[in-house]
């Protein structure tokens, strides 16, 4: 059966409420998106629903970090592949763009980074440095 | 207390778990129930990551053993370089999430009822199904093979008991003595794995036995990383292995466990230990779904997964035709993944979002000597997974032997990294 026939923001944890409810996100406040839904023609009832980790970053960047997290594990594990958690954006972004054109020494990292584009780049160092991926 | 025999138990965690899904509406209700089977790196991955994308979703795994040993390692156990707990997991961490385990074997699908059948007799009952069901060994395609012979010519191809099985034998090879692996043509599961396993033979048998022979026999001619693992063989285990391709031996004939022979169209080749990996197909409760169509692999959407005869049922791993990726752990792995993802859009009328999909198949010429094979893969506009031009290959003829340590190392660390986060 399907649940909750919403277009709502993608990586809501607990959409449970909206099966009675049909909400419109509001805005993303922090941790928590507001929803509203109007009943009648002026009150308006408000939902406050906590998102997981998966909250934040588009979903086809979610999808594509899945690859990476095969080899990139949290770190201290004495993985000889370096963690990519805590890493900034613009630390990410160079070293991917590196890896694309061939300027920097890998086993393996520019033969994968030569078929992504510069938005998959960006997006994945953006979604990387969010640390919303860090959950295993 | 009487002790429940293996059998016993399974009926009763089956049974337990298709009177909760069937027999009581009222707890399902508003729940969509997933169920995926295969406890592989496929049906793992894609379980846990439904319940982290979309804990409203009953996830069900269903598994043939208790346990899961894992090829990929499983021939650093054959060259006793690592012992078979090693490369065996359970499944407490994935119950521990919400995860329901069924230990049983699938017998049988029903589409229309959305039901997969156990070999119990239980039903399960799904909303939509994921099948990661691994492969099947064809055994009646080469006159003198069956099913029993995999005691005396082991394949070593489902890791487990057959991998201690070869191991063993591999340990007991006479002085000089010879090994026959006989290698199917593609399709099959993990295309680089006979030609590690011949390395890592040589690698033990090197130190044990160095006058000992290993003869490869092929149904192609030629193979994955083939010029990477040629020259790891020349620098490494100089005159040990020798590659039979198809051209140089037609085919093979026949075998016999008797004799130890595997008689090939042009000559009959005589082993101590005899490693016979025989073709492989779907699992035949796949192919009696209709999920394989006139073949013998499940075609599905390339992007989401659902196969292409059975609406509502997703086929991923090495039984299905993904575009170009390979029968392997790490991909089968990416698309349980990915799986997960369409499934939680797909129960909510949403459509699934894409990503870049990626492969990496390391091989061991020795435990300290690594090579691999990486590919990028993305849905084209013809709906196909393709490998993106111009990206992925394998690891360089010109390195360093700090290089081939290093890409050792990684496969160490991989290993690590994936069994981690599917079964820690």
């Amino acid at each position: 059966m399907n649940i909750a026939p919403t277009s709502l923001e993608k990586g809501i944890r607990d959409i449970r409420i909206c099966d009675t409810f049909l909400c419109q996100p509001a805005r993303n406040k922090g941790n928590t998106l507001v929803l509203q839904r109007k009943i009648g023609k002026k009150a308006a009832l408000i939902l406050f629903v906590a998102l997981g980790p998966a909250a934040a970053g588009a979903e086809g960047e979610q999808i594509s970090y899945l690859s990476c997290q095969v080899c990139h594990g949290a770190a201290g594990t004495g993985s000889s592949i370096p963690t990519l958690q805590g890493r900034p954006y613009d630390e990410l972004l160079t070293l991917l763009t590196s890896f694309a054109t061939g300027t920097a020494q890998t086993t393996i990292m520019h033969r994968f980074m030569v078929g992504t584009t510069d938005a998959d780049r960006e997006g994945l160092a953006r979604y990387i440095s969010q640390g919303e991926g860090d959950q295993p | 207390m009487t002790p429940m025999t293996r059998r016993q138990t399974l009926a009763l965690s089956t049974t337990v778990m298709s009177g909760f899904l069937m027999g009581a509406p009222a707890l399902a209700q508003g729940r969509a129930r997933v169920v995926i089977v295969g406890g592989g790196f496929g049906g793992a991955a894609a379980a846990r990551r439904l319940r982290r994308v979309d804990p409203d979703v009953d996830v069900t795994l269903v598994t043939e053993a208790a346990e899961f040993t894992t090829c990929p390692f499983s021939n650093l156990v054959i060259a006793g370089e690592r012992t078979i707990e090693s490369i065996t997991f359970g499944y407490g961490a994935l119950a521990d999430e919400g995860i329901r385990i069924v230990v049983g074997r699938a017998t049988a699908i029903d589409p229309a009822a959305r039901l997969v059948r156990m070999e119990d007799g239980a039903a399960l009952a799904f909303d939509r199904l994921v099948l990661s069901p691994g492969i099947e060994m064809k055994y009646d395609r080469v006159p003198g093979y069956s099913k029993a012979l995999e005691e005396v010519m082991p394949h070593a191809w489902k890791a487990g008991a057959q991998t201690i099985l070869l191991r063993d034998q591999l340990a007991a090879l006479p002085q000089g003595g010879t090994v026959l692996i006989a290698v199917p043509n593609n399709p099959y599961r993990c295309p680089p794995g006979p030609y590690e396993r011949a390395s890592l033979m040589a690698h033990a048998l090197s130190r044990t036995n160095p006058t000992a022979k290993i003869i490869i026999l092929d149904a192609k001619d030629s193979f994955s990383k083939q010029s990477l693992f040629v020259q790891g063989w020349e620098a490494l285990y100089p005159g040990m292995i020798s590659y039979v391709p198809f051209a140089d031996n037609g085919g093979i004939l026949e075998v016999d466990g008797g004799e130890m022979t595997i008689t090939t169209a042009f000559e009959t080749f005589k082993g101590d230990v005899v490693n016979f990996i025989p073709p492989q197909s779907a699992p035949q409760f796949v192919q009696d779904a209709g999920l394989t169509g006139e073949g013998e692999w499940c075609t599905v959407d390339q992007a989401t997964f659902e196969s292409a005869d059975v609406p509502g049922v997703h086929v991923l791993g090495d039984a299905a035709i993904v575009g170009d990726m390979p029968k392997s752990g790490f991909s089968a792995a990416v698309q349980g993944g990915v799986c997960a993802h369409v499934l939680a859009a797909l129960l909510r009328d949403r459509v699934p979002e894409r990503g870049v999909l990626l492969n990496t198949c390391y091989s061991l010429v020795s435990p300290g000597y690594g090579i691999s094979v990486a590919g990028v893969y993305r849905v084209a506009e013809d709906g196909h997974l393709k490998s993106v031009e111009g990206s992925g290959g394998t690891s360089p003829v010109e390195a360093t032997p700090e290089f081939r340590a290093a890409e050792a190392d990684h496969a160490r660390s991989w290993y690590a990294t994936l069994t981690t986060a599917l079964f820690g």
